[in-house]
């Protein structure tokens, strides 16, 4: 894994960043997988890549951002309603590489894709590793738990980093308040286009989600003794029965959450 | 006559010699950072001497008289010299004061020659074995110089010369000390330490355990260089007698963890005096050896002159900041060393890290929500409080509310709570962590932050003290937020049932334990907060007899849980709870008695079998009569 | 007088098949999945067409084959378009990649192998242009596909491309509206469809009460040009190799297992990735960076097989995240016991060796029937 190190013309590297509610405490913070695209750039480039969100720029999390090691964020501004992929896609002509987050933003994913499509650029997802050179990228990407595939693409492309990439950050807090957060004025940027706002309804309470399933024809007898079975494997405590028919039960549960593969 | 004008001149020579020698100690200080000292502070040095000082050294009665006399004499000594000599008054009643004042001092030698003899493990050999014989060396040339000055034979002057020379050594070996660093530059080190103390309010009565701010918005944070600590805490540094104490008491380094108090100032010396640490004569850092450490005033400390691992061993209990002597401040060093690592490099163990994680995005040291703090209680009908309504108690409880065998201990207290009609209120889901934890990780920036919240949320409540079983969150608050504005009266728990019980409020049926128990002093409430005696009252009114442990109160052995060590977890021969244990079961106790959730959670860790770790609210409890 | 009636032990071990029926232990050696491969046979059987009407409109779900096999994800993906699906819409399945499966078991009325579609071959842009091509010729209303590395890249490159409408991550679906998890609430996000639908895992269940008419068709031919990508090939890790916090099954060893020959021939057995209580490392017997617990590592496995440990509050704040404990202890009143979703009280060397026993028993019978 290295530096793009062709010095007369160092790779302009872009690195956007998302934020998000924390899911225990709410309170605004980084997203974890953009912390860690935001480790892979700067260990790729000798150059401080240039960091990009598209958001609020009076975001708390943000400062955060300066601490894991961006010099300077640039912020464009967006409102809910804007195609900010749109604006990014503007602000970042003159980039070689951009690099996100896999599941950042709105967690949909598809912020690489339609930034690739804008900018006419190759774009590859689930990326753990990326060693460069030579106006080329080669990019391991995650493809199940223990499946990698080697992929080398231009350099001008679009990356997104799996949240499980092996690259380490720290926050530093002398970094954060070193670092500055730049908000990109509206005169530099052009008018950017709307997009419907997906009409989305939030449940009003918590609910687990229901499994779509075929609907039930056994017989009323069927369905009552079935629901008054303990469910498989929920808090169950064996302790009668031979060794080897404990160990078979044991087996049975591993092949029937797929815990193992035969 | 000649002699005595040779003593004149000498002691005008050595004089000169020394405050050259000093004005290079001063210099070697004064790579450190500028720190605000008044020269009146000299001024306050005796009494801190006479007083304070010797509070701690009377404790070793044996060593205190050896010291008295010793020191004592030779400053008698120098003093009769400098007026005898010095001024060439050359009287003859100064002559004879001067015999007996070096009689006295030659005594003291003597009773410290007498101990190095077979010196405990803690004393540095190495230069301060030949100590005892210098002074023996200067006291009995002034017995000898005195008695001869003035006498006029062959013989006399013989012994005049002789004399001369004995006292000579004994200078030399003061120039060695105040140009070069030996043994001897304690003297005037020491002195000027006690001057100009980084941590004066000790001198002002007991409480003075409280971290200070630091500017948050100027960097560079904390010492990652010799040169990056205060003036002053180089000197403090340097009036270290290598006694040993402090590794004697601490924790860490008897679980056989990569720290040695004593060891990690020595180098802090050669930190700021440049060299490498193959001199140092004293126990090794367990697991480093001596010779492979060195450091310069401009150079990192860590890690060529101090190993990682040294630092984060440390659970700031303050064992070793209580038994010096010299009135070193070990625990503010590390504290610095490590504000440099976290707020500088973001460099500290994983789990330390994942936790001032957790307490930046939840406010929690275990990533939990605020709303289920207080989940334990739900059946108990806690009041919350409401901006605009009126408390006597806030009762906080600190991230041990989250963990199920201390929520026992909570609601145990609750129950006495009630029972005695005691007024309290809770936060509710308002409550953050008080910041302890991210202070003694040395992230200032985090524990900052969490104080600032809280003490702008506290300021919305009608409430007159906070009450709190968690020694922790009780110094943190009672100590340290009125640095950042935050004033509160902070009871502990103990405190609290120990008063509703004299005053009759709690109804209980004393019995005797029909097992041992002992007391676990927490450092954080003991050592820091200075109470001993609330709980062992509130345990003896219940009519339980506390079995003290060889090292209880002052000296009482950390349990391992504070200053992150255990998120830090680095690795020793033993573990630190496993020690105080054994502490416990070597008294035969069944039960230890415990006023701390770290204490409790360390100990019940230990591998059964084991004795029981009981709360003292949880002792209330039990012999709470039913009304 | 009546002979004396069969008394049947109310307490024999059994087992809750996938189908939701539950079969008693008869014999020790009884395998699941023998049982399951049983109860199986007996229930396709019986199962009608879903449909006979001639179909007017299309939903077309997208998988790739695996090992020339679909996997349970694929299915529910391929289930959910015909549980959607109305009497006069066929379910038109892509198979990116060879397979011989018993696709009409699946549900599926139409299929469509890709042969040069496979996973194995990485080539994108070809991918999309046949998808492409798939979408002008049969116009399906809705495309399904599930939400993992392949079909999740494929999906989101045809929607980038094309401007359709996506929906991903869906945890819910249903004839009217699918549902995401909302990130910042936790609740659900409900809408209707989208043109394109993601589906997580287990959003869906496989089993269903019909076949489909699994007729044959072949794509119109996509010319394949050259890729800006150049696929240097796939690797497989060994589960085990993995860093203990991204392993997907962990055994544990704690106190109560003495014989760590056995342990870790087992944990290779089950390529399940090494852990051990805090007990076990200050013995010596593991180093610290497999230490499990409040001091050690946090994990979030699928699996964790915890044995011989007792619990202590500190372990189990390191096993917080994990879907499925297992326990394995000689005490019922073990702390651990209370956590685990399955604990079996026995002795852990015996059981450990008749775990081994089961697998090697059961990998000759594998290797006997290939």
């Amino acid at each position: 894994m290295m530096s793009l190190t062709d010095p007369e013309q160092p790779a302009k590297i872009a690195v956007l960043l998302s934020t998000r509610r924390h899911p225990v405490s709410a309170l605004p913070v980084p997203h974890p997988n953009d912390v860690i695209a935001l480790a892979l750039g700067l260990r790729l480039s000798k150059l401080p890549p240039r960091v990009v969100h598209a958001g609020d720029p009076r975001d708390a999390a943000l400062g955060d951002y300066l601490a894991f090691g961006a010099a300077t964020v640039e912020v464009l501004p967006v409102e809910p309603d804007d195609d900010y992929p749109v604006m990014l896609a503007r602000h970042l002509r003159d980039v070689d590489l951009a690099i996100c987050g896999q599941r950042a933003h709105n967690g949909s994913g598809m912020l690489p894709y339609r930034l690739a499509a804008l900018l006419d650029r190759p774009v590859l997802g689930d990326v753990l590793d990326v060693q460069a050179g030579d106006g080329k990228i080669t990019a391991t990407q995650r493809l199940t738990a223990s499946q990698r595939r080697k992929v080398e693409l231009p350099l001008r492309s679009v990356i997104a980093i799996h949240p499980q990439a092996a690259v380490s950050s720290r926050y530093i807090y002398a970094s954060r308040i070193a670092g500055r957060i730049v908000t990109m004025h509206s005169d530099s940027l052009q008018e950017c286009p709307k997009h419907e706002v997906e009409q989305w309804r939030l449940d009003p309470t918590e609910r687990s989600a229901v499994v779509l399933r075929a609907p039930d024809r056994r017989s009323g007898h069927e369905r009552m003794l079935s629901a008054t079975a303990p469910a498989a494997g929920a808090g169950r405590v064996i302790t009668e029965g031979t060794t080897a028919a404990k160990a078979q039960l044991l087996l049975s549960y591993l092949r029937e959450h797929h815990l193992i593969d035969n | 006559m000649r002699a005595a004008h040779a003593l004149t001149v000498l002691f005008w020579l050595q004089a000169l010699l020394m405050t050259i020698g000093l004005m290079q100690r001063v210099r070697l200080w004064r790579a450190g950072k500028p720190a605000a000292a008044s020269w009146l502070n000299i001024a306050a040095a005796p009494k801190r001497y006479f007083v304070d000082l010797h509070r701690v050294v009377a404790r070793d009665s044996e060593i205190a008289t050896a010291h008295i006399a010793a020191a004592g004499g030779a400053v008698l000594v120098l003093l009769l010299i400098a007026a005898n000599y010095g001024l060439a008054l050359y009287s003859l009643a100064f002559d004879r004061a001067l015999v007996i004042a070096a009689a006295i001092m030659l005594f003291g030698a003597w009773l410290m020659w007498r101990r190095r003899r077979r010196p405990p493990s803690r004393l540095s050999r190495g230069p301060w074995m030949r100590l005892p014989l210098m002074l023996a060396a200067v006291a009995s040339g002034t017995i000898l110089l005195a008695l001869t000055a003035h006498a006029a034979t062959i013989m006399a002057s013989l012994i005049a010369t002789l004399a001369l020379a004995l006292i000579c050594i004994g200078c030399g070996e003061a120039l060695l000390g105040v140009g070069a660093g030996g043994p001897m530059k304690h003297a005037l080190t020491g002195f000027l330490h006690l001057a100009f103390h980084p941590r004066p309010e000790r001198f002002r009565g007991s409480g003075a355990t409280a971290l200070r701010p630091i500017d948050l918005q100027r960097a560079p944070f904390g010492a990652g260089k010799p040169s990056d600590f205060d003036w002053n805490r180089l000197l403090s540094f340097d009036a270290c007698v290598e006694c040993g104490k402090c590794e004697a008491a601490c924790p860490a380094f008897a679980a056989g963890q990569p720290l040695n108090p004593k060891k990690l100032i020595q180098d802090l010396v050669v930190g700021f005096t440049g060299g490498s640490d193959a001199r140092y004569a004293g126990q090794a850092t367990p697991g480093l050896p001596v010779g492979n450490h060195s450091g310069a005033p401009e150079r990192a400390i860590l890690p060529g002159l101090i190993d990682e691992r040294t630092l984060w061993s440390c659970t700031t209990c303050r064992a070793c900041v209580e038994e010096c002597p010299m009135l070193i401040e070990h625990v503010d060093a590390i504290v610095d060393l490590r504000r440099h690592r976290t707020l500088m490099l973001g460099e500290l163990p994983e789990p330390a890290a994942a936790c001032l994680e957790q307490l930046r995005t939840t406010e929690t040291q275990g990533g939990y929500p605020l709303a289920a703090r207080y989940d334990w209680a739900t059946d108990l009908g806690l009041r919350t409080l409401h901006p605009g309504e009126a408390t006597e108690y806030l009762l906080i409880c600190g991230e041990g509310a989250y963990e199920p065998r201390y929520q026992k201990t909570l609601r145990a207290l609750v129950g006495l709570l009630n029972a005695a009609r005691v007024d309290f209120a809770i936060l509710g889901a308002l409550e953050r962590d008080c910041g302890d934890t991210a202070r003694r990780l040395g992230d200032e920036a985090g524990f900052s932050e969490l104080a600032k919240r809280n003490i702008a949320t506290l300021a919305r409540f009608n409430f007159k003290h906070i009450l709190t079983a968690d020694p922790h969150a009780l110094h943190c608050l009672r100590n340290e937020y009125p640095a950042l504005g935050g004033h509160y009266n902070v009871v502990h728990h103990s405190e609290l049932l120990d008063r509703l019980l004299n005053a009759g409020r709690l109804a209980t049926s004393p019995r005797p334990a029909t097992a041992r128990i002992t007391y676990h002093d927490p450092c954080y409430l003991g050592r820091y907060n200075g109470e001993y005696d609330a709980p062992r009252r509130l345990l003896q009114s219940l009519g339980i007899v506390v079995e003290e442990m060889s090292r209880s109160r002052r000296t009482s052995r950390c349990c391992g849980g504070g200053g992150g060590a255990p998120l830090s977890d680095i690795p020793g021969a033993r573990r630190i709870p496993d020690m105080r244990v054994d502490d416990a079961r070597s008294i035969g106790a069944e039960v230890i008695a415990v006023a701390c959730p770290g204490c409790a959670s360390m100990l019940q860790g230990v591998v059964a079998p084991r004795p029981e770790i009981v709360d003292i609210a949880e002792l209330v409890a039990e012999r709470l009569s039913s009304p | 007088m009546t002979a004396s009636a069969v008394r049947r032990d109310p307490r024999r071990l059994y087992l809750t098949l996938p189908s939701g029926v539950r079969r008693i232990f008869l014999s020790p050696m009884a395998t699941g999945s023998q049982l399951q491969l049983a109860a199986t046979r007996i229930e396709r059987a019986a199962k009608p067409l879903r449909t006979t009407t001639v179909a007017r409109r299309s939903l077309l779900a997208v998988v790739y084959s695996d090992h020339g096999g679909l996997d349970d994800h694929a299915r529910q993906v391929i289930a959910a378009a015909t549980l959607i699906a109305d009497a006069a819409t066929e379910v038109i399945v892509a198979c990116l990649g060879d397979s011989n499966d018993d696709f009409a078991a699946y549900g599926a009325d139409r299929v469509i192998v890709l042969s040069d579609c496979g996973a194995g071959q990485f080539h994108p842009e070809h991918q999309v242009q046949c998808l492409n091509a798939l979408l002008a010729r049969h116009r399906p209303d809705h495309l399904f596909f599930p939400e993992r590395c392949g079909e999740a890249d494929l999906a989101r490159r045809l929607a980038a491309a094309t401007r359709l409408s996506i929906a991903t991550h869906v945890v819910e679906l249903s004839r009217t509206e699918l549902a995401v998890r909302d990130r910042r609430s936790q609740r659900l996000a409900r809408r209707s469809l989208t043109r394109l639908v993601l589906l997580a895992p287990d959003a869906v269940d496989a089993r269903l009460p019909f076949v489909g008419r699994a007729e044959v068709s072949s794509a119109d031919a996509v010319e394949r040009g050259a890729s800006t990508y150049r696929d240097l090939g796939l690797t497989t890790l060994s589960s085990s190799s993995l860093p203990l916090e991204q392993a997907r099954l962990v055994i544990a060893a704690g106190n109560g297992v003495t014989d760590f020959e056995l342990f870790r021939r087992l944990a290779d057995t089950l390529d399940a990735s090494i852990g051990a209580s805090r007990v076990a490392v200050d013995a010596g017997h593991f180093s610290r960076d497999r230490q499990i617990g409040a001091t050690g590592k946090t994990i979030a496995a699928q699996g964790y097989l915890a044995i011989g440990i007792s619990g202590a509050s500190q372990h189990l704040q390191g096993i917080k995240g994990c879907r499925h404990v297992i326990s394995i202890n000689r005490d019922a009143a073990a702390a651990i016991v209370q956590r685990a979703d399955l604990a079996l009280v026995d002795d852990a060397q015996a059981l450990m060796q008749a775990l081994l026993d089961a697998l090697d028993a059961s990998q000759d019978r594998q290797e006997h029937a290939a």
